[in-house]
C-alpha cells in the first residue's frame, strides 16, 4: 500500500492573510525607497566608514546564505537519500531556500556603491578569476536556477529529477556557502577574517541555522494553517541539530584557541573577548544563547519532547549564529589595521584608532525590508503554489 | 544610469550566458594574468624621505585634494583621503620619544590584493606598475578596501562639486578611489603633484628600472624601507629615515 | 476570470509600451520629426580626426575605446574627450542637439551628470 503525502495551496482569503501582506508590503516598500535614497543621495546615509565597509548589510546577507544552504540541504535530503519522513519538506524546503538566497542577493545589491552598474559582474572580459565574489557572482545564480528547477521537478513530482537536481544544488550549496566563508578567510589585509576555518564554519553553521529555521517555518505555518503534525519528524531534526550545535561550538572553540596561540593574532582575539560588544556577542549571544541553552534543551528528557520547547531552542540557536555572523563581519573591520606595527600611529583618517559602527535608519529600513520580503514571498507562495502537505502525516491510500 | 539600451541588451545575453556556463575555464586562466612584469621597462616608484617632512601644515594631502578633485566634505567618518600626513611615535626604553610625521597613500602593490579581489577588475596594474581603478566599471562593493593592508582605499561616500582641476574628472559617487600617482601627470612625463609641489622637496618620483634615476640610486644604498614586508606585496613606496 | 485575463494582459501591454507612451506624450516624437540642425566648427581648424559620417555614426565607439586606452593602459591618444572639445567648443549646440533628438544621454559630460568638463555657451 503506497503512502504518500498530498500537496495543496492555502486559501489566504482570510483578512488576517491580506493584513500581513499589506503589512509585509510596505516594509518591502520602505526597502525599496531606502535603497532608492541611499544610491542616489550616496552612501553617507548608512554609518558605514571607510574602516567598517562591510557592515549591517552584510551580516543579514551571510546569515541569509545559511539559512539558504542549511534548508536546501535539508530539502534535498528526502530526495537524495528517499527519506520518506522529509518529504513533509520537500517542497516548503526548497521554496525558502530559494526566498532566502533571493533575499540574500537582494540585500547584496541595495548594499553595493553602483547597483546600476551589476550586470558588469557578468561582462566575460570582466571576469577576475582570482576574486571569490566574482567566483560566488556565478555559484550564486547557478544555485538560484539550480534551486528552481528543483522546485519545479518537486512540484510535478518528478522524482528521478529532482534527486539529480537536489544531488547538484546540494553541492552547489556547499559551494555557495564555503564560497561566503572565503569572502572573509583570503581578505589578507585583516588580521581578524585571516583563517582557513571561516568556510568550514560557515558550512556548519549554515546546516544547523537551516534546520532550525525549517523546523520554525514548518510549525508556524502548520500551525496558522490548522494542520496536524508528525512528532516523530521534529524528533529527528532535533537530533540532527543536537549534533550541528556541538559542532559549531566545536569549530569556534579551535578557530579562537588558533587565533589566541599566534602573537600575530592576539591583538584581535584581546579585542573579541577583551570586555565590550563582542565579548557579550560571543559569550552571551553564541555559546550561551545560541549553544549551551539549546544543548540543554534539546538533550533534558523533561523538555526534549516539547515542540514548545524544540521551537524554542531552534529560534534562539538561529538567534546564536546570526551573533557568530557578527562576530566574523564586524570585529575584523573595527581594529586599526598594523599599518606600522610598534608606533603609535594618528592621523586624519582614522589611522590607528578602533572604529565604532551603528547602523543607521537607511540600513535598518533595508535590513527589515528584505526580511519582510522574504515573508511576503513566502506567503504569497503558498497561495500560489501547493507547496504544503494536506496532512502533516502519511495519508494512507 | 549611464547605460544605454545596446549595452544593456549585451549585458543581459552575457547574464544569460554566464549564469549557464560557470566559468571553471576562466579559472585555469587565472594563474598570472595579474603580476606585473617586472621585466617591463618602466615601474613608477616613490622615495619618501622621512628626514626632510616636518609634517608641515600638511600641505600635500592639500595639494593632493586639488589636484585630484577629492572631495573633503568635514565629516571625519566618511572624508576620502589619497594621501593622508600620519603622525608617528615609538617609544622606546632609554631614547627620547619624537614625534614623526609619515606621509601614507597608496603604496602601488607588485602584487596587490585589491587588484585580485576586485570582481569586475576595475581595479587593474598598469603595465608601468601603477594600479589603478577604472571608475567606469567598479560597482562599488568595497571589497577592495577589506582587502588592502594599508587603508590606501576610500569610497565616495556622497555626491561631489569639488572641482578644482578640470582636467581631471569629477569623482564619481558610490565609487572606491585611491592615490593613482597622478597617471595623468605621469604619462605626461610630469612628477606627481604632491612630489612637484612638497615645499620640502621631501617626495621623490621616478622609474626603478632604470638604474639612473634618483630612485633608483636612493633604493640602492639600502637605507629605505617598505611598509607591512610581512606581507609580501612588493609595494613600490619607499621610506627613507624610518 | 475571462476578464481577469483581460485587463491582465492590457496592464501587460501598457507596461510594455510604456517608455513609447511617454514620449509620445511629451509630444518628442512629434516635434522633432525633422533632423535636428548642429552648429559645425570652424572649417579653418582642419579636418575630424575621421570623416565625417564615420564619425557620426560610430564616435561612441572610438570614445570608448579611446577611454579603455586611456585608463587601463595610459595611452592618451587623438580621440580624446579634450581634443573633441578644441574645435567642438560649445556642446550644448552640437552634442545635445543630436543627443536630444536620439534620445540618447551624453553620459560623460558634467552636465548630464558625468564627471567630465564640457564647454558649453555659458563659457
Ligand atoms: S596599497 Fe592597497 S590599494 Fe594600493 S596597490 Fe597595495 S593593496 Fe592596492
Ligand atoms: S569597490 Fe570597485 S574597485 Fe573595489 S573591488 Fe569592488 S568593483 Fe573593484
Amino acid at each position: 500500500m503506497a503512502r504518500k503525502y498530498y500537496f495543496a495551496r492555502i486559501e489566504g482569503k482570510t483578512p488576517k492573510y491580506y493584513w500581513t501582506v499589506g503589512i509585509l508590503g510596505a516594509l518591502v516598500l520602505g526597502w525599496l525607497v531606502a535603497s532608492y535614497i541611499r544610491f542616489v543621495e550616496g552612501m553617507y546615509l548608512t554609518g558605514m566608514s571607510h574602516s567598517v565597509p562591510w557592515a549591517g548589510c552584510k551580516v543579514l546577507f551571510v546569515l541569509f546564505v545559511g539559512l539558504s544552504a542549511g534548508s536546501f540541504i535539508l530539502s534535498a535530503l528526502a530526495a537524495i537519500f528517499k527519506q520518506k519522513e522529509y518529504k513533509v519538506l520537500s517542497r516548503v524546503g526548497g521554496y525558502v531556500a530559494i526566498l532566502f538566497m533571493l533575499g540574500a542577493l537582494a540585500i547584496l545589491l541595495t548594499d553595493e556603491g553602483r547597483p546600476d552598474r551589476v550586470l558588469l559582474l557578468f561582462v566575460p572580459g570582466n571576469i577576475n578569476p582570482r576574486s571569490m565574489l566574482s567566483l560566488n557572482a556565478f555559484i550564486y545564480t547557478s544555485y538560484i536556477t539550480c534551486g528552481i528547477l528543483y522546485l519545479w521537478a518537486q512540484l510535478r513530482e518528478k522524482e528521478k529529477v529532482a534527486t539529480a537536481l537536489g544531488i547538484v544544488a546540494t553541492v552547489l550549496a556547499v559551494g555557495v556557502h564555503s564560497g561566503t566563508g572565503f569572502l572573509f578567510s583570503i581578505a589578507n589585509g585583516r588580521e581578524a577574517f585571516f583563517t582557513p576555518i571561516t568556510p568550514i564554519a560557515f558550512v556548519v553553521a549554515a546546516l544547523s541555522s537551516g534546520t532550525g529555521i525549517a523546523m520554525i517555518i514548518l510549525y508556524t505555518t502548520f500551525k496558522l494553517t490548522k494542520r496536524t503534525i508528525d512528532m516523530k519528524f521534529f524528533i529527528q531534526l532535533r537530533r540532527i541539530l543536537t549534533g550541528l550545535i556541538f559542532f559549531v561550538i566545536y569549530l569556534m572553540t579551535i578557530e579562537h584557541l588558533t587565533h589566541l596561540y599566534v602573537p600575530e593574532h592576539q591583538e584581535a582575539e584581546f579585542y573579541i573577548f577583551g570586555g565590550g560588544f563582542f565579548t557579550w556577542a560571543f559569550w552571551g549571544g553564541l555559546i550561551g544563547i545560541g549553544g549551551l541553552i539549546p544543548i540543554i534543551l534539546l538533550l533534558n528528557p523533561a523538555t526534549r519532547d516539547k515542540m514548545k520547547w524544540i521551537l524554542t531552542a531552534s529560534a534562539l540557536h538561529v538567534f546564536g549564529v546570526l551573533c557568530e555572523r557578527m562576530i566574523i563581519v564586524l570585529p575584523g573591520q573595527f581594529l586599526p589595521q598594523p599599518i606600522m606595527p610598534g608606533y603609535e600611529i594618528g592621523s586624519a583618517f582614522r589611522d590607528g584608532v578602533i572604529t565604532n559602527y551603528l547602523p543607521s535608519v537607511a540600513e535598518w529600513t533595508q535590513i527589515v525590508g528584505v526580511i519582510a520580503l522574504v515573508a511576503l514571498l513566502y506567503i504569497l507562495g503558498l497561495r500560489m503554489l501547493p507547496l504544503l502537505p494536506v496532512e502533516g502525516k502519511y495519508i494512507k491510500e | 544610469m549611464g547605460m544605454d539600451r545596446r549595452t544593456f541588451l549585451k549585458l543581459g545575453g552575457a547574464l544569460a550566458l554566464g549564469s549557464l556556463i560557470t566559468p571553471g575555464s576562466q579559472l585555469l586562466l587565472a594563474s598570472q594574468e595579474n603580476k606585473t612584469g617586472n621585466e617591463s621597462k618602466t615601474r613608477w616608484a616613490m622615495v619618501v624621505d622621512l628626514d626632510k617632512c616636518s609634517g608641515c601644515n600638511k600641505e600635500c594631502e592639500e595639494i593632493c585634494r586639488d589636484e585630484n578633485n577629492v572631495p573633503h566634505y568635514g565629516n571625519e567618518r566618511y572624508d576620502a583621503y589619497w594621501l593622508r600626513v600620519a603622525d608617528v611615535k615609538q617609544h622606546l626604553p632609554g631614547v627620547e620619544t619624537r614625534e614623526r610625521h609619515i606621509p601614507l597613500m597608496c603604496q602601488h602593490c607588485d602584487n596587490p590584493p585589491c587588484v585580485h579581489v576586485c570582481p569586475t577588475k576595475a581595479s587593474f596594474v598598469r603595465d608601468d606598475g601603477i594600479t589603478l581603478i577604472d571608475e567606469h566599471r567598479c560597482i562599488g562593493c568595497r571589497y577592495c578596501v577589506i582587502a588592502c593592508p594599508y587603508r590606501a582605499r576610500s569610497l565616495i561616500f556622497r555626491k561631489s562639486d569639488k572641482w578644482t582641476n578640470e582636467e581631471v574628472p569629477k569623482m564619481m559617487i558610490g565609487v572606491v578611489t585611491k592615490c593613482s600617482f597622478c597617471a595623468h601627470r605621469v604619462d605626461k612625463g610630469q612628477d606627481p603633484a604632491c612630489v612637484e609641489k612638497c615645499p620640502y622637496n621631501g617626495l621623490i618620483f621616478g622609474n626603478m628600472n632604470d638604474p639612473n634615476s634618483e630612485v633608483a640610486k636612493i633604493i640602492a644604498t639600502k637605507n629605505t624601507k617598505i611598509l607591512r614586508p610581512e606581507k609580501h606585496l612588493g609595494p613600490k613606496v619607499f621610506y627613507k629615515g624610518l | 476570470m475571462k476578464m481577469r485575463a483581460i485587463i491582465a494582459f492590457l496592464a501587460f501591454l501598457i507596461v510594455l509600451t510604456l517608455p513609447f507612451l511617454v514620449s509620445a506624450g511629451s509630444g518628442n516624437i512629434l516635434q522633432s520629426v525633422q533632423a535636428p540642425e548642429i552648429e559645425l566648427p570652424d572649417p579653418e581648424l582642419g579636418e575630424c580626426v575621421e570623416d565625417v559620417s564615420y564619425m557620426r555614426a560610430n564616435h561612441m565607439v572610438l570614445l570608448k575605446e579611446e577611454r579603455e586606452r586611456a585608463v587601463r593602459h595610459g595611452e592618451r591618444g587623438d580621440y580624446s574627450l579634450s581634443n573633441c572639445f578644441s574645435c567642438h567648443t560649445n556642446i550644448t549646440t552640437f552634442c545635445k542637439r543630436c543627443h536630444d533628438y536620439a534620445g540618447v544621454k551624453p553620459g560623460c559630460f558634467e552636465i548630464e551628470e558625468g564627471c567630465h568638463y564640457a564647454p558649453t555657451s555659458n563659457d
